[in-house]
């Protein structure tokens, strides 16, 4: 399996031999599917941000911190922070 | 969203964080609507860095604040410094807030039947796939986030709608089209350009090819092995808003996947649907203006892990 980098790495190498296709998407095809597939999943360190215990509602954390007594720390943005934001 | 990498990855920051119960949510509900769950952020929303900008039309923030409601700091960064002081400030005024002022003077669980929210619509029978976005490798990407943004949604299914990408009688090689109103759900409300941002849905009427096709591959007891083919093709009239000459938005992209069904549990044990291809154009908030394409984009639709509930952005427009 390629590498991101490596990935990246033999697409450079596409875009310098060939320029005509450098905007060209790869090919979705069974041979280039696990490249792809792999690209653009998050790998381990894109995932990181979820180590934060997030509850994905406001007053989930207001009955938990209710109970627990503990302040509550509340990411609020267009769109869900824990989706399409 | 470029926060998450920037800013909530930092061990140091996590660790600050630990020491509050941590949600996320989406603002402009908050913001606008009328419930307990609403109305509570309202009490604090413009006490702090809102405070002189109360005509902003967004409260978009990281707001650290006591269970009753009371305001301990906020700040609106996607840098690690402003958030460690924030966070920080927020602990030491919990620590000097007088008890009496920490807590709701009734159980907030007694009243979550008074709030509704897009989780409660998730069926039943529902599956919740997660859906990664992100550009794929190109000559010429800038040297910042951008070069490696990666965005998520989700993409809600009823059992009854995943079952019916099955051929009727599953056997070696049978094959069955999707239903088209699954496959347009499908290409126009997640086949989008949402890598840096916020996006809307593709228009109805922007969709001029799209299908996908089921093919199984093998069959066992306990285990049958699917294959998806399909392709889409959408181009949305002129984004007439803006003066900059900005262009139509459209995609023309190829879908491969693959998943397992269990026939005994009567549900899919694995699935992935890719989709690559080409984008161009942009909308209003997606951080496109200075990258219209076309240009390569991929996506990844992956089952979601059990009980992860976040809504799809568009779930207004799933007609349930």
């Amino acid at each position: 399996m390629l590498t991101r980098p490596s990935f990246l790495a033999c697409l450079a190498t596409l875009a310098l031999t060939q320029p005509a296709l450098a905007q060209d998407a790869p090919r979705l095809t069974e041979r280039t599917y696990a490249q792809l597939r792999d690209y653009v999943l998050p790998d381990k360190e894109e995932e990181r941000w979820r180590n934060v215990d997030w509850k994905s509602s406001y007053w989930d954390a207001v009955v938990e911190a209710q109970k627990a007594k503990k302040p509550i720390l509340l990411w609020a943005m267009n769109g869900h922070p824990l989706g399409h934001t | 969203m470029k926060g998450r990498q920037a800013v909530w990855s930092q061990p140091e920051i996590q660790a600050l964080a630990a020491r509050f119960v941590a949600a996320a949510d989406e603002v402009w509900r908050l913001h606008n609507l009328k419930d307990p769950e609403c109305e509570l952020f309202q009490e604090f929303m413009d006490k702090g860095i809102y405070g002189d900008r109360t005509d902003s039309s967004t409260r978009q923030g990281i707001f650290a604040v006591a269970p009753s409601g009371v305001l301990l700091a906020d700040v609106n960064t996607t840098q690690p410094g402003p958030m460690r002081d924030m966070l920080t400030r927020a602990l030491r005024a919990w620590d000097a807030l007088p008890k009496s002022e920490r807590f709701l003077p009734y159980d907030p669980e007694a009243r979550r039947a008074e709030i509704q929210r897009g989780e409660q619509r998730f069926p039943s029978d529902g599956v919740a796939m997660r859906v990664h976005v992100r550009d794929l490798p190109r000559a010429g990407q800038p040297a910042d986030w951008r070069a490696k943004a990666l965005n998520l949604d989700y993409a809600w299914f009823r059992r009854g709608e995943l079952r019916s990408v099955l051929p009727v009688r599953v056997a070696k090689r049978a094959t069955r089209a999707w239903p088209a109103a699954l496959v347009q759900r499908v290409v126009r409300l997640h086949l989008t350009d949402y890598v840096r941002g916020q996006t809307t849905p593709h228009e109805a009427g922007s969709v001029h090819a799209a299908s996908l096709q089921t093919e199984v591959l093998s069959v066992k007891k306990t285990k049958v092995e699917l294959r998806f083919t399909g392709k889409a093709q959408v181009n949305t009239e002129p984004w007439t808003d803006r003066p900059d000459g900005s262009r139509a938005r459209g995609i023309d992209v190829a879908l491969l996947g693959r998943a397992s069904w269990d026939p005994r549990s009567v549900r899919f044990t694995e699935f992935e649907l890719v989709a690559a291809g080409q984008r161009w154009g942009r909308t209003e908030y997606n951080f496109r203006q200075d990258d219209v394409g076309p240009a390569p984009l991929g996506w990844v639709f992956t089952l979601a892990p059990q009980g992860e509930r976040v809504p799809p952005a568009a779930l207004g427009a799933y007609g349930w």
